[in-house]
């Protein structure tokens, strides 16, 4: 296959990402730090935003926390993929995509951590399950999308109209075996966009 | 520090969550995998065209590998990785430039 038909991760096209988020998540694993410190079998997880106002210089800063977490590789093709629980997490800044954090779970343990991690859950999950790769491409595209809107929006305070669109297309797109996780991360994110934890 | 945060999220982890007394030795629940609740954790894959769509949401999701046109400078055959968005050596796994 020709490169120029590659059809790049999150991207949906070969001319390159069609948003600066999608743009941000394909391309921590060109850092030299991610090699550093991250197995290459590692997931990015949807990023968490958070904000600074005022920043360090007085101005608003807005960054993008990345969970990472591991997986099993399906012992044959078609068979799902078990999901590990998230392992560390690296915050870039939204204004130049600097790294400006990475923290070991291991080490901060803001949940109990385990010699073995355990399998939390696994992948596709039943949301969608029965999407074609076509679709679920499209979502993710769509989903990194909303996101620009969401940290543009906490950049410059303008309004943010996408919110409803971007806590259901991430409440399908986000493996719900992740989702405790991210309630422990961001609460107050996770319960705006993921919804009330269900009892 | 709250005043300086809206309520559209921010929850810049509190340094509560980084104390050791936040470490709880036993193992929350709800963080364990119960493969009893997901009756699709352990079905056979018998259906080819599940397989297939399966296979699919996971070359997006994880990433796949092409083999592309040229070589490594060690002669081997080199493959475009959508997970790393960049050539790698089929044979060692290093990143090249294909020749």
């Amino acid at each position: 296959m020709s490169t120029s038909t590659v059809r790049r991760l999150d991207t949906g096209t070969a001319d390159g990402p069609t948003s600066r988020t999608a743009g941000l998540m394909s391309g921590l694993r060109s850092m030299p730090l991610f090699r550093q410190v991250v197995p290459m079998e590692a997931l990015v997880g949807w990023p968490i935003p958070a904000r600074h106002n005022p920043g360090w210089d007085g101005r608003t800063a807005v960054y993008l926390k990345f969970p990472l977490y591991g997986y099993h590789r399906p012992a044959r093709r078609g068979e799902p993929t078990r999901l590990l629980p998230p392992f560390a997490m690296l915050t870039l800044n939204w204004a130049n995509g600097a790294p400006v954090e990475f923290v070991d779970f291991r080490y901060s343990r803001p949940w109990p951590i385990t010699a073995t991690p355990p399998v939390i859950g696994e992948f596709p999950h039943a949301a969608v399950r029965e999407l074609s790769g076509g679709d679920y491409l499209a979502a993710r595209v769509r989903l990194a999308e909303l996101y620009d809107g969401l940290f543009e929006s906490l950049g410059d305070g303008s309004g943010f109209d996408g919110e409803a669109e971007l806590a259901d297309l991430l409440g399908r797109l986000l493996e719900p075996c992740l989702a405790p996780y991210y309630r422990m991360i961001a609460p107050r994110f996770a319960e705006r966009f993921l919804g009330a934890e269900q009892e | 520090m709250s005043d300086d945060y809206d309520d559209l999220q921010l929850d810049d982890q509190p340094d509560d969550q980084l104390d050791e007394v936040n470490v709880d030795d036993d193992l929350d629940d709800e963080l364990r995998y119960d493969a009893a609740e997901d009756d699709g954790a352990l079905r056979d894959v018998d259906d080819e065209a599940d397989a297939d769509r399966t296979a699919a949401l996971q070359d997006v999701h994880f990433g796949t590998s092409w083999t592309v046109d040229g070589t490594s400078e060690a002669g081997n055959p080199v493959e475009w990785s959508t997970t790393t968005n960049a050539y790698h050596d089929e044979k060692t796994g290093e990143q090249v430039e294909p020749k």
